[in-house]
C-alpha cells in the first residue's frame, strides 16, 4: 500500500485522527510519518533490523508477559517491564538511539526531588555536616573536631 | 458536558501566540504487562486499583474525579473528548476496558488503559508549563502513595513504546502561527528544532487549517522533568518572538487586513458555516483579536470557547440531536454569531 500523503513511498505505519466529527485512519510511509509528528522509532527500527536479515538466534520469550522479540518488533511496543531486563541488549540501542542517553534523571518514586548527577561523596557530605551540627549542640566536641577533619577532607577531595 | 466553566474559557500567559498548555505523565502499575499484553479481565482490575486510589479518604484527591468507561459512550461522545483534547484518537479507535476520570473543569484528567495503565494529565491556557508540571508531578505524587508504578533505575519510569521512558513526561504547546507560516519559515524552524529534541509539527484535522501547531518535548530519558521543561520553555519563546516579529510584517499589509476583516464579516454574518471555513476565518480572526486590528469584536479569551464548541461532535452534543451536515453548518454558524456577532444584529 502507498503512502496516503505523498502516494510515492510505502506505507509503514497508520494513525488515527478525527476529521470533521469522525475518527478516521490514514496510512502514511515513514517519512511523512515523521514530518506529520507520527513517526515511532522504535517500529521502524524494528522494520529496519528485520530487514539487514537480523534474527535473534532462540525463541526466547519474556518470563513475565510471555512477548517474544519478533511480537515487540512487530507491535513497536514492550510487554510488560521485565521485558526491560529480558531484552536488555537488544532494547539498549534502541533506546539509545531515541534518546542519545541511557541514564534515567528526574523524578523517582521514593521522593520528588530531582536526581541530579552528585559528585561522589557528597552525600557522605551532608551526613558528616548533620553529624557534626548535632555533636556541636550536644558539646561532644572531641567528635566535632574529627567530622570537621573528615569534612574538610572531603571538600578538598571535591575541588581536585 | 457539565455547566462548569472549563479551563480553556480564561486566557493565560503569552495567549495572543500560546493557545494552551499541556503536561502528561505515563505511568505503569508495577508487575503488570503493559495494556496490549493484558487479557480484558487484567484491564478491568487495573481500572479497579486506580478507582480505588483516586477514591481513597486518605489521599487529597477523594472525590475530584468523575469517571467515565469509554465503552459506555456514543461515539459522538467519544469524538467529542477527542475534539476537547482530552484523549487521543487512537484512544477512543478502541474503547473496551478504557476509561478517562476527569475533574470538573476537564484542567486535569487520567486516561486508563491507552499506550499505558496511566497517562495522568494537565491542562492550562496559554503559556503555563510551571503550572501544568505542578499539577501533573503533584496527582502523581499523590498517586504513587497509592499504587506502586514500575521504575527501573536505569530506564527511569518503564512505558509500552521505550520512546517515553525516563521521566515519562511530555510538554505540549498548542501554538498560533499564522505570522510564521505565511511567512514560509516553518519547515526551517521545525528542522532547528528538532536538533534540540523538540518537535514542532502542525495540529492534526481541523486544526491544520487554523494555523494551530505543537510544540513538545521528544526526549524523556536522561533529562529531567525541570530541564525539559526549561528547554521547551526557552526555546517556546523565541518562537513567540520570531511568530510576533513575522506577525508585524504580515499585519501591515492591506492583504492580511482585508483577510482579517473578510474573516470577520464571515463569522458575524454567516448562516451556514462548514468547519473547514470556520477554522480558516477562526485563524484570522484569532490574529486581529491578538494584534488588535478591531475593536469590540470577538475576543481572545472567547476563543478556545467557540473554537471547542463549533467542532462537529461537540456540537451535535450541545445541540442534543443528530443533524445532517447542513444542519450542523447552520447550527455552527448560528452559535458563532451569538458568541461573535454584533449584539443588536444577532437576532
Amino acid at each position: 500500500m502507498k503512502c496516503q500523503a505523498c502516494g510515492k513511498h510505502a506505507a509503514v505505519t497508520h494513525v488515527k485522527t478525527i476529521t470533521n466529527g469522525e475518527l478516521s485512519e490514514y496510512f502514511l510511509c515513514a517519512e511523512c510519518a515523521r514530518r506529520l509528528g507520527y513517526g515511532n522509532l522504535f517500529a521502524e527500527l524494528g522494520h529496519s533490523l528485520n530487514l539487514l536479515g537480523f534474527q535473534p538466534e532462540a525463541e526466547e520469550r519474556c518470563p513475565c508477559c510471555g512477548a517474544a522479540w519478533k511480537d515487540i518488533v512487530r507491535a513497536g511496543r514492550v510487554g510488560c517491564p521485565e521485558c526491560y531486563r529480558t531484552f536488555y541488549d537488544r532494547l539498549l540501542p534502541a533506546v539509545q538511539r531515541m534518546h542519545g542517553s541511557v541514564r534515567h534523571q528526574g523524578k523517582t518514586p521514593d521522593g520528588s526531588l530531582p536526581r541530579a548527577p552528585e559528585p561522589a561523596g557528597k552525600g557522605l557530605l551532608l551526613v558528616k555536616r548533620r553529624q557534626l551540627r548535632e555533636a556541636i549542640d550536644a558539646e561532644k566536641f572531641e567528635d566535632a573536631a574529627v567530622l570537621r577533619d573528615e569534612i574538610r577532607a572531603l571538600e578538598g577531595g571535591r575541588d581536585e | 458536558m457539565s455547566e462548569k466553566k472549563k479551563w480553556f474559557e480564561y486566557a493565560g500567559d503569552d495567549s495572543d501566540v500560546i493557545v494552551s498548555t499541556r503536561v502528561s505523565l505515563s505511568r505503569n502499575l508495577k508487575g503488570r504487562p503493559f495494556v496490549w499484553r493484558m487479557r480484558a479481565e487484567e484491564r478491568e482490575e487495573v481500572l479497579e486499583e486506580i478507582l480505588a486510589a483516586v477514591g481513597n479518604e486518605r489521599l487529597s484527591v477523594a472525590g475530584l474525579f468523575a469517571c467515565t468507561r469509554m465503552e459506555s459512550l456514543t461515539k459522538t461522545q467519544a469524538v467529542s473528548l477527542a475534539e476537547r483534547g482530552l484523549v487521543t484518537p487512537e484512544f477512543i479507535a478502541k474503547r473496551e476496558g478504557k476509561a478517562l476520570l476527569s475533574c470538573e473543569d476537564e484542567s486535569v484528567s487520567i486516561a486508563v488503559n491507552g499506550n499505558d495503565h496511566l497517562l495522568l494529565c494537565a491542562m492550562r491556557p496559554g503559556l503555563d508549563l510551571d503550572g501544568a508540571s505542578a499539577a501533573a508531578d503533584t496527582l502523581e505524587s499523590v498517586l504513587s502513595r497509592a499504587v506502586s508504578f514500575a521504575f527501573d533505575r536505569e530506564f527511569g519510569y518503564l512505558t509500552a513504546d521505550p520512546a517515553n521512558l525516563g521521566t515519562g513526561m511530555h510538554a505540549e504547546l498548542t501554538m498560533h502561527l499564522p505570522g510564521l507560516a505565511w511567512g514560509g519559515s516553518l519547515p526551517r524552524l521545525a528542522a532547528n528544532l528538532a536538533g534540540l529534541g523538540l518537535s514542532l509539527r502542525e495540529g492534526a484535522g481541523a486544526e491544520a487549517n487554523a494555523g494551530l501547531y505543537r510544540l513538545s518535548n521528544r526526549v524523556t530519558l536522561g533529562i529531567s522533568e525541570q530541564t525539559a521543561t526549561a528547554n521547551l520553555k526557552s526555546m517556546a519563546y523565541q518562537v513567540v518572538m520570531q511568530e510576533r516579529a513575522a506577525r508585524e510584517t504580515l499585519c501591515a499589509s492591506v492583504e492580511c487586513q482585508d483577510r482579517v476583516f473578510r474573516a470577520l464579516g464571515v463569522v458575524q454574518n454567516a448562516r451556514l458555516l462548514p468547519l473547514s471555513e470556520f477554522m480558516e476565518c477562526f485563524s484570522n480572526v484569532r490574529l486581529g483579536a491578538a494584534q488588535q486590528l478591531y475593536k469590540g469584536g470577538p475576543a481572545l479569551d472567547t476563543m478556545a470557547s467557540v473554537m471547542a464548541k463549533a467542532q462537529p461532535a461537540t456540537l451535535t452534543l450541545l445541540m442534543g440531536k443528530t443533524m445532517t451536515a447542513s444542519e450542523r453548518d447552520a447550527a455552527r454558524a448560528s452559535l458563532v454569531r451569538s458568541a461573535w456577532g454584533p449584539k443588536e444584529g444577532s437576532a
